[in-house]
């Protein structure tokens, strides 16, 4: 029972932030129509610019959330000048060409982030206080719980941005119709950006929170655009809250399957594989379930738009 | 050599001659390269296959995938496993490697039967990534620390120049393969599902059927790359075929162009030696991971100017080569007939 | 029984009623006509009948089996053979290849024999030249089959498009709109073309077409499709007066006398 809970809050705090990045990657998909390969390398960039700051700036009081600022600001620029540098030269082109360019924007990401800190894995900070809280039988830390907190913080935030402001009812009347959005005098131009900078923030904020638990090297971050695919197809990249709901669902499942599945596999023929990394072929079951469940076969999608141009 | 078919006397001629002048250039090759050289063309040639297979999918039938370095790594590593532990000769590890990677693929192929483009990318990536991180830094094959698996090569190829050689045969044929298969019902069928899926469906053809072959055949393809290109350097590495190398692949494919085998011959040989040139580079000590910076941003233009690869451009030369050719003929035709003539009067 | 049996269609997109219960039926040898106005849902009935659209209800059965819940490849390769408004073909292949299309679902040489060439291959490819030579000599087609397909004029393309069809050896024919373009002087000559269609390979068709009086000097037995319902049916005698196909059409302009 005790393992149990434990396994849940640990999924929970991994789900956590799945959703943030998946929130990220639908951030920029309903700004754009562009699905961002190069979520996780940009939400890598940030934290290595965190994780510097912060050496250099330890010891003041201000150290660590000041480095966090910069690196949700870092975000911020590395999303628009995606948006400016790569995107916008794009914007004639079909979605999938602009996609592919965002894996060359990956690589680009990565092999500069292996020049700038090197190839080695390196510790980050932590963003809360150590300490913790026994709730039940289930150790939590302030970490676990400050992880959470600003997941939910900042869906909520993301929530009320696009429904309760001028700016996000804008966003949501490109992502349904860019022509007609243009002719209601929407500046489509602000709204990708913002969505760029909205993805580059979210993804900051995701990469300081996992990264103490995860190890920050240029990889590991960049490969967990994975998660956040996951996460986002839940809710089809339109839905914000399906995205947080798949995030924290893959999240437990992870964790849970991590749990059991060792238990279970010990001694058995099959422990040769490694199970301590079950959570990516989690995350390819995931996503290949909710593509298979996709309402129409392709051929009907082409045939059903055949069938509206009587 | 995928993307154009040759229509006339005039074209094929043309075509013979430049795949013969390649031959040739290939043949030399070795006698003019230091062996670090050869080293790194051998290992091009391995992802010149490995690009084929792209070829195979984006090319022929236009689907997508970021999972070949992952069947790239299931047939290394099941050609290492013949050889080291099953004393399987290697030249039979060859195809039965390619051969292991075949239901992967297949099963890499599930997501196309409902989705395409994009979705597909990001199935492929978190399929090959499970592959990876699942099950190849496993004790089994090598351990984490990136051993690897033996995969010793037999004594008629130990030699660099050899193995060349060897590796070379194996592009060529599977390339025949490939443009043998084009001209046929399997490559026509491929077409259609490419350009309408509604316009197969019509006629009766399976295009579920098409694209799982499509995924089987570029499998093999991709494994036939890895063996080969474990067999370089005699190790099947799992480290070798991360989700980063499928990305590379991608971006070298799209360079060199994903339409044509040419393109996956360039490809393949602009990844390795593409690292020489940029340490050649004024102020680069070594090109390590500039070469990613440069593949990522060469992606990028490509994207924008235009995603047909340098191979477009060698296609185009061939075309105005042929023109030329042509235009000479029927000057020559005409002057002898102009001759003929005038012999009676 | 009828070859061709459509019972109560209904199709839906986001709301919007495409086919409203739409019942229909084709028997062999027989050319049923299918006429309305833009947006009736003839289309959408044609995608239906061959299975590129799921029906939301009603079934739809082929030579006596229910093939509702088959695919679409499954349906042409019982004999359903289609054209399409928009003729699709493939850019990349020549003309002779795009017919070669037709006979392919036949053709059992799979990838492995293809590439390696083996007399399978060999065998299955001169079969399949033979039945496409025929057909083009039967359409007229033989000087241009070795352009590429972008280069015909949409006439062309759509007779492209019944060859292929044709060459699928189909016991229903499914043309949609395929007189548009094609540029004969007059509609007789294209009517005679289809009756000649369908002596030859002995088959039945449903035609979609926007011209009425081709429709109704051409076919045996006529529906007239409007807002997704069939508001009349009949021989063309008895479809020409009905008031409610009058009505349909009024307002809306009737191509009297654009044959083609």
């Amino acid at each position: 029972m005790e393992l149990l809970l434990a396994t849940l809050v640990l999924g929970v705090v991994q789900g956590a932030v799945n959703a943030l990045l998946g929130m990220g990657v639908v951030a920029v998909y309903r700004g754009t129509g562009v699905i961002n390969f190069a979520h996780g390398a940009m939400a890598m960039v940030s934290t290595y610019v965190f994780a510097t700051m912060v050496d250099h700036h330890a010891p003041s009081f201000l150290g660590v959330p000041l480095a966090a600022v910069v690196a949700v600001l870092v975000g911020i620029a590395l999303g628009v000048v995606v948006d400016v540098v790569v995107m916008r030269p794009l914007a004639r082109q079909s979605a999938l060409v602009r996609i592919i360019a965002t894996l060359g924007v990956l690589y680009v990401l990565q092999s500069l982030a292996i020049i700038a800190w090197g190839g080695a894995t390196r510790a980050v900070p932590q963003l809360f206080p150590q300490g913790g809280h026994a709730i039940g039988p289930v150790d939590v830390s302030d970490n676990e719980i400050g992880i959470v907190v600003v997941a939910v913080l900042i869906a909520a935030a993301v929530t009320l941005f696009y429904h309760r402001t001028r700016f996000g009812t804008a966003i949501r009347a490109v992502s349904n119709s860019r022509e007609a959005a243009t002719l209601s005098g929407i500046r489509v131009k602000w709204v990708t950006a913002a969505s760029w900078a909205l993805g580059g923030a979210t993804g900051a904020v995701a990469g300081m929170l996992v990264a103490p638990s995860l190890g920050l090297n240029s990889y590991i971050l960049t490969l967990l655009v994975i998660q956040a695919f996951a996460a986002a197809l839940t809710g089809r990249l339109e839905s914000m809250a399906l995205a947080l709901a798949g995030g924290v669902g893959l999240g437990v499942l992870t964790s849970v399957a991590g749990t059991y599945l060792e238990q279970w596999l010990a001694g058995h023929p099959l422990s040769w594989i490694n199970i301590g990394n079950v959570g990516n072929g989690i995350a390819f079951l995931w996503i290949i379930a909710l593509l298979l469940a996709w309402k129409r076969p392709a051929t009907t999608q082409t045939a059903a738009s055949q069938g509206m141009a009587l | 050599m995928i993307a154009a078919a040759p229509r006339d006397a005039v074209d094929r001629t043309v075509r013979a001659v430049l795949i013969g002048v390649f031959v040739v250039a290939a043949l030399v090759a070795p006698s003019m390269l230091s062996a670090s050289n050869l080293y790194l063309l051998s290992a091009g040639l391995a992802y010149s296959l490995a690009v084929l297979s792209l070829v195979v999918l984006v090319g022929l039938v236009g689907q997508f995938s970021l999972a070949q370095a992952a069947f790239m790594g299931v047939g290394a590593l099941t050609a290492g496993h013949l050889v080291s532990d099953a004393h399987v000769p290697f030249l039979l590890a060859v195809p039965l490697g390619g051969l292991a990677a075949v239901p992967i693929g297949m099963v890499a192929a599930l997501p196309a039967l409902r989705v395409r483009g994009v979705y597909l990318a990001v199935a492929t990536l978190s399929f090959g990534q499970a592959l990876d991180t699942l099950f190849f830094h496993t004790a089994v094959n090598g351990g984490s620390a990136g051993g690897g698996v033996p995969l010793p090569r037999p004594a008629a190829l130990s030699g660099a120049v050899g193995y060349y050689w060897f590796e070379l045969a194996v592009l060529l044929g599977c390339i025949a393969f490939v443009c043998m298969m084009r001209s046929r019902r399997s490559g026509r069928n491929l077409a259609a599902v490419r350009d309408s899926e509604a316009a197969a469906l019509s006629v009766g053809i399976s295009v579920v059927w098409a694209k799982v072959g499509a995924f089987a055949l570029s499998a093999f393809i991709a494994g036939v790359a890895g063996v080969l290109y474990a067999g370089l350097s005699e190790v099947a590495s799992g480290a070798s075929f991360s989700s980063f190398d499928s990305i590379s692949l991608l971006a070298v494919g799209v360079i060199g162009g994903l339409g044509s085998a040419a393109g996956a011959v360039i490809a393949g040989v602009l990844k390795t030696m593409a690292p020489v040139l940029i340490a050649k580079l004024p102020g680069v000590a070594s090109a390590g991971e500039l070469v990613g910076v440069v593949f990522g941003a060469g992606l990028v233009l490509q994207m924008m100017t235009a995603p047909l690869g340098i191979a477009s451009k060698l296609l185009d030369g061939e075309r105005a080569l042929a023109a030329r050719v042509r235009t000479a003929v029927v000057h020559r035709q005409r002057a002898a007939a102009d001759r003929a003539a005038e012999v009676p009067g | 029984m009828a070859l061709l049996e459509v019972r109560d269609a209904c199709v839906r997109f986001a709301g919007l009623v495409a086919l409203d219960g739409v019942s229909l039926s084709v028997s062999r040898g027989e050319i049923v006509g299918l006429i309305g106005p833009n947006g009736a849902g003839k289309t959408t009935l044609f995608n239906t009948i061959t299975g590129l659209q799921h029906a939301g209800g009603g079934r739809v059965s082929f030579d006596g089996r229910d093939v509702t819940a088959l695919s679409a490849d499954r349906r042409a390769r019982m004999g359903m053979g289609r054209t399409f408004q928009t003729p699709q073909l493939v850019a990349r292949l020549t003309v002779y290849d795009n017919i070669l299309l037709g006979c392919q679902a036949r053709m059992r040489n799979g990838i492995f024999a293809d590439g390696l060439r083996l007399p399978s291959s060999w065998r299955n490819e001169v079969l399949a030249r033979r039945e496409v030579d025929r057909v083009v000599a039967s359409l007229g087609l033989g000087e241009h089959v070795h352009r590429g397909v972008g280069e015909l004029p949409l006439g062309g393309r759509r007779l492209v498009e019944i060859a292929r069809a044709l060459c699928t050896n189909p016991r229903l024919l499914l043309l949609d709109e395929a007189a548009s373009g094609i540029g004969r002087e007059d509609a007789g000559g294209l009517a005679q073309l289809f009756r000649r269609i369908r002596r030859e390979h002995d088959l039945s068709m449903l035609v979609v077409e926007h011209d009425v009086d081709f429709v109704l000097s051409l076919c045996d037995y006529v529906y007239v499709l409007d807002f997704g319902r069939v508001i009349a049916r009949g021989t063309p005698d008895v479809v020409r007066s009905d008031p409610a196909v009058i009505t349909a059409y009024l307002g809306e302009e009737v191509p009297r006398a654009a044959a083609g």
